[in-house]
């Protein structure tokens, strides 16, 4: 953002990104947290409420969630609705196994957006990367929270496996009522394993660019939402 | 513009205060507004029952202005508010 205000600095962010946790219950080859087992050293539910304390007294507008998968925590939901009393705004990624009808219902759709991650056009082709069956679970979250309002997005990371499905995830994104976006392919974590197989090559990148130009509501950038 | 009035943020809009005036969000985007207005307006404004007449007074006597001064550079913020939908006037009870 180049903004003279923001380059003077703000009183506080306008927003955060948090990792709620490392635990998944996916392993994508590309994972940029190298996310799956639960983290001991987690914030405690108490800990968590104090850090959306520390937020709202500055007044942070907007708390994006990430990991590992969000949903896996016992206390997510009431960690949501406790932000939301606060009147923080809530942009949450998952994979979407986790959400259920109850769980739906538990969010505030005037305050919370959510990101479910899919990295392929087909199920065969996603969960190649995913894992079996994330790509059936991830379409039922995004039925489940589009009837209910929620305002939804697709995320894809960019690799060579997605590369040749940008058109198919983006009429994809359009038939189920989401948006769609796509998030660069990180080093880090798994990623860094798999960097050299599943990186796009710099022809790829130019091209991904044009495309871009071209499909002006796909939204991008490192930060969430 | 009644100086009986109050405003209000519209839905899904925030705002909070900083050293060059008003920051506003609205997720539906854009979401940011910079609004270079100092200390003329404080974001409380926005979640108080203060009226716009209370508002002119309070910049009249911090800044010494007359009410006439206070009242125009008040309202060409409210108006740029009004227009960029991140506020609406509501008359005060």
């Amino acid at each position: 953002m180049s903004n003279q205000h923001v380059e003077e600095g703000l009183s506080a962010p306008v927003n955060v990104t948090w990792e709620l946790t490392y635990a998944c219950n996916l392993s994508c080859v590309h994972c940029l947290s190298d996310a799956g087992k639960l983290n001991t050293q987690e914030l405690t539910t108490e800990q968590c409420r104090d850090v959306v304390d520390q937020m709202a007294r500055n007044r942070v507008f907007q708390l994006n969630i990430g990991g590992g998968e969000p949903f896996i925590r016992h206390d997510f939901l009431d960690l949501m609705e406790y932000a939301h009393t606060k009147g923080i705004v809530t942009c949450i990624s998952t994979n979407g196994a986790l959400i259920t009808d109850d769980a739906a219902d538990r969010l505030n759709r005037d305050l919370v957006y959510v990101q479910v991650s899919v990295d392929g056009a087909s199920e065969s082709s996603n969960d190649t990367i995913r894992g079996k069956g994330s790509f059936r679970r991830a379409m039922r979250a995004i039925e489940i929270l589009t009837k209910r309002g929620v305002e939804v997005s697709i995320n894809t990371v960019l690799t060579r496996l997605s590369f040749p499905e940008l058109d198919a995830l983006s009429h994809l994104a359009t038939d189920v009522g989401a948006k769609f976006r796509v998030s660069r392919f990180r080093p880090s974590g798994r990623g860094k394993t798999t960097w050299k197989e599943l990186n796009v090559s710099k022809e790829q990148m130019i091209l991904f660019s044009d495309w871009l130009s071209e499909h002006k509501e796909v939204s991008t950038g490192d930060s969430f939402f | 513009m009644l100086t009986k009035s109050v405003y209000h943020l519209r839905h899904g809009v925030q705002v909070r205060s900083e050293n060059f005036g008003l920051l506003f969000y609205h997720h539906a985007g854009p979401k940011l507004y910079f609004v270079p207005s100092r200390d003329l307006i404080d974001a409380s404004f926005f979640y108080g029952e203060s009226t716009l007449a209370g508002l002119i007074g309070a910049v009249r006597d911090k800044r010494g202005w007359s009410e006439e001064t206070a009242r125009l550079r008040i309202l060409s913020i409210l108006r740029l508010l009004k227009s960029r939908g991140l506020v609406y006037e509501q008359p005060a009870c």
